[in-house]
């Protein structure tokens, strides 16, 4: 492909990849559900919005969680995609992904070398496309399949000392190059960690199998959704119990108590659109991990905002 | 430090890569969803000539609540109070997640080219805004000369 068709394939792909975004997390949209005014978001993001404001974010129409239905259709576009986009950046952009990537490694150990790292981007399909279009929501993005476990690693390897932490951030998104053989990323159709560089085959196979599988009998939700409670108006014994029941957490005062239901119930829902929910003990753990993490941030050192 | 969402990091990225003309936003060493911000003071306003620094931080919960945003330096403006807070409806209740850290500070940039005396922050700033602006300003720009010039 060259010259003008080359720009209008790239041009194209560019609207395609930022209509699959999600606008609140900017990932590619993980389970996806509509609006009744035919906005898109992410289950789990569009649920915790609403727990805000009940307003589409996009075009703030009145929304509530009864509202979102799910968006299978929309899903499967992206697995698709995902696989695509991954197969031709390696056709085009091998050559120059790879030596970028070797710069950037070196780099990670320059005092700097956050600046350095802005102005030797990763030419990825993404950011070769961004070029043309000015739009808040067509971030270069990346091209591993996204889930939730994976999204923390990639951020925080390959550092290996805390002072670097923040320049790892920034660091080139196909860091496999590195050591290609123990690298894994997330298969986006079966969750399984697999090989990047069996990641194509891998891949293909598992599209074959979900083309093939016979189709439960209608969309029919293995798991119904958990009601809405109005927490304000729960006694914290009651809240502790409807925790225990769930298998959670009963210590901590009572906004921590509130915030650790409302946060399961909110990711509960969510995994009831998905086609094969985790299992309750893998909610739970996540609930967990997320609540580990933002104790964390709520410390900031050096903040002194507000 | 904990680990950001993809978001932040895309914000960023596109921030530092494409910066919007007149304001520099660049994340903390230490703490990723703290910004160090500038604002040129824009051309035709009271406050043209000053760098004026802020503070820009991303609470845990963003973007589903708006950035907290301050003005460090100190500035003469209807909508500012003098501890440097905002009045800036897309900042408390007109907050989106479909908003960003882009939206905000282009926002602000506008406020200061359009000072809005009706919606006050700063009660006595206003008041002279309202009543003789021609002394407002002159207050204003010469704050501005005070407190936003070669710091
Ligand atoms: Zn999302
Ligand atoms: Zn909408
Ligand atoms: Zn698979």
């Amino acid at each position: 492909m060259k010259g003008a068709l080359n720009s209008i394939f790239i041009y194209s792909l560019q609207h395609i990849d930022k209509l699959l975004q999600c606008g609140i997390c900017y990932e590619y949209m993980n389970t996806s559900v509509i609006t009744s005014c035919s906005h898109n978001y992410c289950s789990l993001c569009i649920r915790k919005y609403l727990h805000y404001k009940t307003q589409c974010p996009t075009c703030f129409e009145e929304t509530f969680e009864k509202d979102l239905r799910k968006n299978n259709l929309l899903d499967e576009i992206i697995i698709h995609y995902l696989n695509f986009k991954d197969k031709s950046e390696k056709k085009f952009y091998q050559k120059e992904i790879l030596t970028v990537e070797n710069r950037n490694f070196e780099n990670v150990h320059s005092p700097n070398n956050f600046e350095c790292k802005k102005k030797q981007n990763v030419p990825d399909t993404n950011e070769i496309l961004d070029k043309n279009l000015e739009s808040p929501m067509s971030m270069a993005s990346n091209t591993t399949p996204r889930g939730q476990k994976n999204d923390q690693q990639n951020i925080s390897t390959p550092s290996t000392s805390t002072e670097l932490r923040i320049p790892s951030m920034f660091t080139p998104k196909r860091k496999g190059f590195q050591n290609e053989e123990n690298e894994l990323v997330e298969c986006p159709v079966c969750k399984v960690d697999v090989p990047q560089n069996n990641i194509n085959k891998h891949l293909d196979d598992c599209l074959k199998r979900e083309n093939t599988k016979v189709q439960p009998k209608k969309c029919e939700p293995k798991r119904k959704p958990l009601p809405k409670l109005v927490l304000s108006l729960m006694k914290d014994n009651i809240i502790r119990k409807k925790l225990k029941e769930f298998g959670l957490l009963t210590q901590g005062d009572r906004k921590t108590l509130e915030t650790r239901l409302q946060r399961y119930i909110i990711l509960y829902n969510a995994e009831c659109d998905k086609i094969n929910p985790r299992s309750i003990s893998e909610l739970i753990k996540q609930c967990e991990e997320e609540e580990n993490l933002e104790r964390k941030i709520q410390k900031p050192s050096n903040v002194n905002i507000l | 430090m904990a680990a950001l969402p993809r978001r932040i990091i895309k914000e960023t990225q596109r921030l530092m890569q494409e910066p919007v003309p007149g304001i520099s936003a660049v994340p903390d060493d230490t703490n990723a969803r703290y910004f160090h911000v500038i604002v040129t003071g824009p051309e035709d306003s009271p406050f043209e000539g000053g760098l004026f620094k802020l503070e820009l931080f991303l609470p845990e919960d963003y973007p589903m609540s708006a950035p907290k945003v301050r003005f460090i330096t100190k500035i003469y403006h209807p909508n500012i109070d003098r501890l440097g807070r905002i009045c800036l409806d897309i900042l408390k209740d007109k907050w989106s997640p479909a908003l960003q850290i882009r939206t905000v500070l282009l926002s602000i940039q506008a406020l200061l080219s359009a000072p809005n005396p009706d919606d006050p922050l700063a009660n006595d700033v206003a008041e002279l805004w309202k009543v003789n602006e021609s002394e407002a300003i002159r207050n204003a720009k010469e704050w501005t000369r005070r407190y936003a010039m070669d710091n």
